[in-house]
């Protein structure tokens, strides 16, 4: 078959895509999914890992509004970690290493059996754009039309791969590029050009584990989908391990300056300071002269190791030089080296909040070629992108997350109203709502808006029973205590509460400050023998802790809020001589409506948010 | 407060307009065109430059009011960006009365008061800190407040501002390592770096803090209280510093029931001297309440000057605020030194005076220095040397120096702050002691990062980013310059 029709249609077979497939699909629509021959869905090419700090939240998001991540991570996922443990459940974050081959067995398996979906192998070379939508032909002659598009071609347009002089087209190793996607867009908008790179891939069987320190899995972690179980993981579960580099492996980064496309010019995209290749440490940093190197496992049946924390794009040989400085990895060999890639992303700006371009109408871009990095902003945006062109074809207003709700809702506002000069990525500090955005409570913040899809399957029942229970829980430790008799005072005494003077409820003593909540509310109530959902029971002991703090911080943002939701007139601004020029091509670009907005805009100076403030009355 | 948004023309006599001067200046701000002004003047206004001055008569219904120099400031390069046209007339109040009546009848109306210097906010043509810099500078009473007028007003404080809004973008950066990057930069720097942040931003918020501590009126007004019990010698010191006879002076104890101010000038700053009733226990309702508001007035004097007569009854009720100086009066008597000791160990650590016998015709002695550095200078115990009343007075020049000496030290450390900064800095200084404390004791990051946040709005305001309510409510409620 060489022809399709879709109502939508996704080009590109990542993260972001396979996201927003899987949610167009739930709706009785008509979707394909065209994805490059060779390439496995939802690979992951960079880290084999999922969550992290900020993302474990957008992967517990997903979960709570019916996404594939979380089922995918769970599945695949063959070593487990909790996060910021110790600092607080508001920063907790969940982060699973996944074997990437399973990974992508389960979503092509998934998503193959998807009813209303249509996977199609093919590389695209073409997309015009008709009247009634759009046309997208591809190498191998295939003609596929389509009501709306997706685009998450990922760090496939125009991509580039560096390796030390070595420059190869492609969009990762051993991957052709995507041509003729750019053509489309770039009659629109500004093409920005970012880099990102990756370490070199070692093979397991020459690394020195010994000289190591492991890191076993947590079996306590919990896991992304909300029907697992921790104790019942789906694959064996494997160590990571921790190195360190040192003085020596810095030393000979050093003296191969001139060869690093990076410091060379070789390279002109803008990569992430956050996610710094190896290169990048040694010269920024010249004081420091150890970092961690965390040696993670890609796979049960892969025998390759990722090192995270060197990535390169330096010469093989200078790879091979300074990885011999490094314990445990003085004999490893090098299965794939490391490589920078730079590639072209669409100027978000230029986007709705629903993802759609403002320019052309029923088109929607997700995903790295957004100018984000990581699986899980790629697929959170997947998600909303894919809701958003159902919603479009169905004349609904845009599916849209407050930003105080949610770190998916947090990434979409940033992006479409705010000018990005390097990758993005989602940081807990990007939310001004940190101690209520938590992993705990995902389910309830994410309810309301899992229920306005208006739909029925296992989530949505899940979600329900949730909510009820949680209902009574709250109720329960706001009305049950503890009366201050011998018995009871004997007790506290035993399980070491602290004294107890007068009549206390359960919230009281949960939130006593030398007590864990989520420990101790679960322990009173497998004492009065009752059970509920364990989700529940974290999302209520740290909402009640968190009460008094969430109210005053709720204060602060009302009284902020009466200057940050201000609206302001863009236009006005754009042409008033007070504010600097620089200012003002800001202004513009990202046309904010509100002060809040303004004042997220990179490189806006606080004398233009000091006269906006004064003037916006 | 309608006229916060209005952009109608106004007008206003920017110098005083209640006394007699040669030339009084009388602005118009916010004239869209200067040619609808044409029919109230001799000058075509059409060919006025901006910049330049022109003579030209000005016409009331064709009458001539007046004979005037005016100038014309195109915005925005004017001093609050708007079209100004500025006016010297002959400085009579009833002339610059007509003249304002004149343009009021036109439909310009009178600028509320700050109007002018808030469109100059308005336009971004002021930050808020040197709004409040002017303020400073229009109100100053000494050439060290016009100096820190004029450098707000050049951006002194905004900078300062700027680097605590750096240091508290550090402080938040650094938690957000902590949180986000511990893996990288490793649990012990994280928390290290987060310690450090901490402590530069609370050290240099502790210095501006130290700014707030003298009330702003102590340097703006400064006052200098005299006090002490009755007849000690009080209204005849502060005559001779003031050197006429404002005080009634007499020997009948309560002379000076209420409280007398005068203005005496050291070193080229205007000091307010106060002389108040005398302590003494008292049946007359009058006096009580007289003697209630001396106290009062001395606790909140910028210089304290207690003034004792050693050979009345000793103890002093013990006063809530420690003096600057203390004074010794009738030294010239035989019993002085004796009646002296009572004191030695009550104001060891004073500087201390002694003076000659007090009396409406008595010669003043010599101020000499008190206990610390012993007496030095010729004995002032053997009888008047120093001039009679009236004369100029040399000996107080002591007490006049260590009165200017304390000012300017704390005009060179506590540079004025606006009121709207001094509050803004208290509450920022109260809200991170609190903060301290957290960060010592929470192990929950989260928890301390939201409390850290909650000082955004605080740091912010002081860089003038705070919702145009609050800063009204707090600045142009004090504010009263450049009508």
């Amino acid at each position: 078959m060489n022809n399709f029709n879709f109502d939508i249609l996704i080009v590109g077979g990542g993260h972001a895509g396979c996201e927003a497939a899987y949610a167009a699909s739930e709706f009785d629509l008509n979707v394909g999914l065209v994805s490059m021959p060779g390439i496995p869905l939802a690979s992951a090419p960079c880290n084999p890992a999922v969550g992290g700090v900020g993302k474990g939240q957008v992967v517990r998001e997903l979960d709570a509004l019916g996404g594939l991540m979380p089922r995918l991570t769970d599945y695949a996922g063959i070593q487990f970690r909790i996060l910021n443990e110790s600092k607080g459940p508001a920063v907790r974050s969940t982060r699973v290493q996944i074997d990437k081959d399973k990974y992508a067995e389960k979503a092509f398996e998934i998503l193959s059996n998807r009813k209303g979906l249509t996977l199609v192998d093919a590389t695209v070379v073409k997309i015009t754009k008709s009247a009634n939508g759009y046309t997208v032909n591809s190498k191998e002659g295939k003609v596929i039309t389509s009501k709306t598009l997706i685009l998450t071609a990922g760090t496939f347009l125009n991509g580039k791969l560096h390796t030390g002089p070595l420059q190869v087209e492609g969009g990762r190793v051993d991957c052709d590029k995507s041509a003729g996607l750019d053509e489309l867009i770039s009659s629109k908008s500004k093409i920005k050009r970012f880099k990102t790179g990756t370490p070199p891939r070692l093979l397991g069987k020459t690394i020195n584990f010994s000289k190591m320190e492991p890191q076993p899995s947590d079996n306590r972690a919990i896991c992304f989908h909300f029907a697992n179980k921790p104790e019942l993981r789906q694959q064996k579960q494997l160590d990571c391990y921790l190195t360190r580099t040192n003085s020596n492996t810095l030393t000979s980064i050093r003296k191969n300056k001139e060869r690093s496309p990076i410091f060379n010019g070789q390279i002109e995209g803008v990569g992430p300071r956050y996610c710094p290749s190896i290169e990048d440490k040694a010269f920024r940093y010249p004081d420091k002269d150890s970092h961690h190197v965390f040696v993670e496992p890609e796979g049960l049946d892969i025998d390759t190791f990722y090192p995270n924390g060197i990535s390169t794009s330096l010469p093989v040989e200078v790879q091979e030089e300074f990885l011999r400085t490094i314990p445990g990895l003085e004999e490893a060999k090098i299965a794939i080296p490391g490589y920078a890639v730079e590639y072209d992303v669409v100027d978000t700006v230029d986007l709705k909040i629903s993802l759609e371009h403002k320019e052309i109408a029923g088109l929607f871009t997700a995903g790295q070629l957004n100018g984000t990095s990581g699986y899980e902003e790629a697929a959170g945006q997947g998600f909303i992108a894919g809701i958003n062109a159902v919603y479009l074809l169905k004349e609904l207003e845009p599916f849209k997350l407050d930003r105080n709700h949610s770190y998916i809702g947090v990434m979409v506002e940033d992006l479409v109203t705010s000018e990005r000069d390097e990758p993005y990525r989602l940081f807990t500090a990007r939310s001004e709502s940190r101690l209520y955005n938590r992993e705990d409570n995902t389910y309830f913040r994410l309810a309301p808006y899992r229920k306005s899809l208006n739909l029925t399957n296992d989530i949505d029942n899940f979600l329900e029973k949730y909510l009820d229970q949680r209902e009574t829980l709250v109720e329960l430790v706001k009305t049950s205590g503890f009366r201050a008799t011998p018995a009871w005072k004997q007790y506290f005494q035993e399980m070491e509460y602290g004294k107890i003077q007068e009549n206390i409820t359960l919230e009281e003593l949960i939130k006593r400050s030398h007590l864990d909540p989520e420990v101790t509310l679960d322990k009173e109530l497998i004492r009065m023998g009752l059970r509920f959902i364990p989700q529940v029971i974290s999302d209520v002991a740290n909402s009640v802790k968190y009460e008094g703090y969430l109210e005053r911080a709720q204060n602060q943002q009302e009284k902020l809020s009466k200057l940050t939701t201000r609206k302001i007139d863009w236009r006005n601004l754009s042409e008033n001589s007070n504010i600097s020029f620089e200012c003002r091509q800001r202004i513009v670009k990202v046309q904010p409506e509100d002060f809040s907005q303004l004042s997220r805009i990179n490189g806006i100076r606080p004398a233009t948010l000091a006269y906006v403030a004064s003037n916006s009355l | 407060m309608e006229w916060l948004v209005s952009k109608d023309p106004i007008i206003a006599c920017s110098s005083g307009a209640n006394q007699n001067t040669a030339i009084s200046v009388i602005r118009i701000s916010g004239i869209a065109k200067l040619s609808d002004l044409q029919e109230n003047f001799s000058k075509d206004l059409n060919k006025v430059e901006p910049r330049k001055a022109y003579l030209s008569k000005i016409f009331s219904n064709g009458r001539n009011l007046d004979e005037v120099l005016l100038t014309y400031f195109k915005g925005p390069n004017s001093f609050n960006g708007e079209n100004i046209l500025e006016l010297s007339v002959h400085g009579n109040p009833l002339n610059i009365k007509n003249i304002l009546e004149l343009f009021n009848s036109v439909g310009i109306r009178n600028a509320n008061p700050g109007e002018m210097t808030y469109r100059a906010l308005r336009n971004n043509k002021l930050t808020m800190s040197q709004v409040e810099g002017l303020d400073t500078l229009l109100n100053a009473n000494s050439t060290e407040i016009i100096e820190q007028g004029l450098n707000n007003l050049g951006g002194a404080l905004q900078k300062e501002y700027l680097k605590l809004r750096d240091l508290y973008l550090h402080l938040r950066g650094s938690v957000e390592i902590l949180i986000d990057f511990s893996e990288d930069v490793g649990e012990e720097d994280s928390f290290k770096n987060l310690k450090e942040s901490f402590d530069n931003f609370f050290n240099f918020l502790r210095k501006l803090e130290l700014r707030t501590q003298t009330p702003r009126n102590h340097l703006l007004k400064p006052k200098v209280v005299f006090l002490g019990k009755t007849n000690a010698g009080k209204s005849t010191l502060f005559n001779k510093l003031l050197n006429n006879d404002r005080a009634i002076v007499s020997d009948t104890h309560g002379t000076t029931r209420d409280y007398v101010t005068e203005y005496f000038n050291a070193s080229g700053v205007e000091f307010q001297l106060v002389d108040t009733a005398g302590l003494r226990k008292s049946e007359d309702q009058i006096e009580i309440q007289g003697i209630k508001l001396s106290k009062e007035l001395y606790k909140e004097a910028f210089f304290k000057v207690l003034v004792i007569n050693p050979l009345m009854e000793v103890v002093f009720d013990s006063l809530e605020s420690e003096p600057d100086v203390v004074i010794f009066t009738h030294s010239d008597d035989s019993r002085f030194d004796e009646f002296l000791s009572n004191y030695k160990d009550l104001y060891k650590e004073k500087p201390c005076f002694y003076s000659g016998s007090i009396g409406p015709d008595g010669a003043f002695g010599p101020i000499g220095p008190g206990f610390k550095i012993g007496p030095i200078g010729p004995s002032s115990k053997n009888g008047p040397i120093g001039p009679k009343s009236g004369g100029p007075i040399e000996p107080l020049g002591p007490l006049k120096n260590l009165i200017f000496s304390k000012y300017s030290k704390l005009t060179k450390n506590n540079p004025i702050l606006p009121e709207r900064q001094r509050s803004n800095i208290k509450e920022l200084y109260e809200k991170t002691e609190l903060l301290a404390q957290v960060i010592e004791t929470q192990s929950d990051i989260g928890v301390v990062s939201s409390e850290i946040n909650t000082l955004d709005s605080s740091v912010n305001a002081l860089l003038g980013i705070t919702t145009p309510d609050d800063v009204l409510n707090n600045i142009f409620s004090n504010f009263c310059i450049g009508k």
